[in-house]
This record gives structure tokens, sequence and C-alpha cells, in this order.
């Protein structure tokens, strides 16, 4: 028989898997009202985060000859977000995904967008 | 009013054009015994386990990986290599008036015999990012949760005739037809995940069938919660989730 990967499976030693550390359940009193739901977050207002790399969301996206620059990870309202770009910035062409908080923007303003962010976002975190 | 001084609490830390805010961490869930299923105390959960947006694209791409997974991949069609004829020519080559032919494993012949078929022990399984399964794994337990169809066991406080296990305390059947009527879910598809293997709930839910999947807690997939109309799961066994699939 022609060795195959079902047959090998058999001669395989399996490694040990690695024990899972169960989630520690924090103490009641050490939570704000702050950090539960129905405190309002998504009404008017969402959160954009950095990357583990601490770098902000922002990409130039390049389909063929179309050129737009996509901003990630925004959580809440989206369309409220593209309406604060617009206020600093009318001239943008922005869609928006609300389903997973996306927002395209028209030509290649990565590096404006990141100077927005950088200019009003990180003072206020 | 009220929604207006809730508003006012979200955005006081924000400044600048942009109206930032922080997402909620934590949710609360209640703790339950069991089979009375009474709340007794609650407990903060990651808001991205029990509280997060619905996302179809990442049940999907969830649920599609695990059927894919699962295909045993043992469809076997003959092939001309299978030989099932002999390799005798079936008449000669030349002198017949008849179009040229080799032996009768040929799979142009009318023999069942396909050119490219597929041959058994195929592997189906596709590759899916651990982080998009994580996902959908966290969009299927809040979906369930925001429609009240998760019940967390677990806590302290245990009455006398409770259980903070999710096991019943007599292997019967007539247990789970007394859980299944006190709590009204006659025909509808219930789900428990056990930290451990629960021998009294395993052998008293065979009455039910297929209507009870028991399952412990490394076995459990996306479908299996998807599928349920409810969802009884041990606080150990959805501490064990949660550190597994939290991205």
């Amino acid at each position: 028989m022609r060795p195959s990967f079902v047959s090998l499976k058999s001669v395989r030693v399996p490694l040990p898997t690695p024990t899972i550390k169960p989630f520690e359940i924090p103490p009641l009193s050490s939570i704000s009202y702050k950090n539960l739901p129905n405190t309002g977050f998504g009404i008017h207002n969402y959160s954009i985060t950095k990357t583990k790399f601490k770098h902000w969301p922002v990409y130039l996206k390049i389909q063929n000859t179309k050129i737009s620059t996509e901003v990630k990870r925004i959580q809440g309202d989206v369309v409220q977000f593209k309406n604060d770009l617009l206020a600093l910035n009318p001239n943008l062409e922005i869609t928006v995904n609300q389903n997973i908080g996306y927002v395209n923007i028209k030509g290649d303003v990565v590096n404006e967008i990141k100077k927005y962010f950088d200019e009003n976002i990180e003072s206020s975190i | 009013m009220l929604r207006q001084s809730i508003r006012t609490l979200a955005t006081e830390a924000s400044a600048g054009a942009f109206k930032i805010a922080q997402p909620p961490k934590y949710t609360l869930a209640s703790l339950r015994t069991f089979p009375s299923l009474e709340p007794q105390s609650f407990v903060p959960l990651p808001a991205t386990f029990l509280d997060a947006p619905l996302r179809r694209d990442f049940l999907w791409s969830a649920v599609v990986y695990e059927a894919d997974k699962a295909r045993v991949g043992s469809g076997n069609v003959p092939t001309k290599g299978d030989k099932p004829f002999s390799n005798r020519k079936l008449h000669p080559q030349k002198g017949t008036g008849r179009a040229r032919v080799g032996d009768a494993n040929s799979p142009i012949r009318d023999n069942g015999i396909k050119a490219h078929g597929i041959k058994a022990g195929h592997d189906w399984s596709t590759e899916l990012p651990s982080k998009i399964y994580s996902r959908g794994f966290q969009t299927a337990l809040s979906e369930q949760y925001r429609n009240g169809k998760l019940f967390i066991i677990g806590g302290d406080k245990v009455p006398e005739y409770d259980q903070s296990i999710l096991d019943f305390k007599y292997s019967n059947g007539e247990t789970t037809r007394q859980f299944v009527d006190a709590h009204d879910l006659d025909r509808l598809s219930l789900l428990f995940i056990t930290d451990a293997q629960r021998d009294n709930l395993l052998e008293s839910t065979e009455v039910i069938g297929k209507k009870a999947d028991v399952l412990v807690k490394e076995a459990v997939e996306v479908r299996d919660i998807l599928k349920a109309n409810r969802v009884y799961i041990e606080l150990p066994a959805l501490q064990w989730l949660i550190s597994k699939y939290s991205v």
C-alpha cells in the first residue's frame, strides 16, 4: 500500500497537548459599572483600538487600479465615525460596512487619517 | 431623559473630533443550580463571549470548517488501475471491421470505470484561521445567551434539593422526563456541556434520544451550540472554553 497520511497516523507518536488554564473570574468588586453593557456604548460613539504592534488599523487597499484606504477595528456606531471624519475633511468619499465595522475611503489618505487619529484619539484615552 | 443621561456618561471620556467610548468588557451571567435552574448568584464573564454582536459570516465559516473536518472521505470509485476485468484483448486489432479496442478495463466502455475517480481515504478537511474559528465560537455562545437559551450551572450557594454540577442525582430516565416537564422542554433539543463525564446525566438522557446531547467540554463544536434550543453548561467548562477560544 502506498504510504498515505491516513496510514501513517498509526505510526505517529502523539505530542503532549498543552493544558489550558481556565479563565479566572475577576471578583465582582473589581468591576466598575462602566465595564458592563448598557452604558450607552454604540449610541453615537465608537471605539478604535490599535493593533498589537501599536499601529492604527489604517491600511492602503489596492484592487488593480482601484485604490482606497481601509480603516478596520471600529466597534460601535460606524456611521458616527464617518460623520466625524467628514467634519474633519468634507472632501473624503467614504463608504461604510456596518456589519464588520470597516470604513473605506476613496484614494490614498492613509497618512492623513493616521494624523487625525494621533491628534485626536491618543489624548482622549 | 434616562437615555440622555446614559449618553453623557458614556461620552464623558471623549474629547476632540472623535466620539470615542470604551466598549463593555464584562457581562454579568446568572449562576444557576441544577436541575431546578434557579439563579443563585452572578459572575462577570468576558463580553466577547456573551455579548458579541451577531456575525453570521463567522458562524458560517466555523460550521463549514467543522463539517469538512467531519467527513470520512470513504468515497471510492473503480478506475482503470483497479483492473476489475481481464487483460485479454477483446477482439483482434484488424480484420473485424470494428473499432480498435484493448481490454475491458477502459473507462470509455460502459463498465462503471471512471477515468479520474476519487479514491477512499480522502482528506476533505479545510483550513480556517484559529482566530476566525474562535470568533465563531464567541458569536455562537453570545447568540444563545442573548436569546436566553444559555444556562450556566455552578456557584457556591446550593440548595439541598439541587446540585452545582450538571448531573442528576439518579440515573433513571424518569429524572430527565421530570426535568423536561418542569421546564417545558418537550421536543426541544438540549445540549449539556460538562466539565467531566457525568454518568447519571448520560444514562438518564437516553430516554429522549437525539433530543439531548451530552458533551464533555473538549468535544463541543460550534455546530452543537447552534443546533441546540437550550444549552446547559457548567461554569468550569465555560471558563475552559473561554480560555481556549479567546483568540
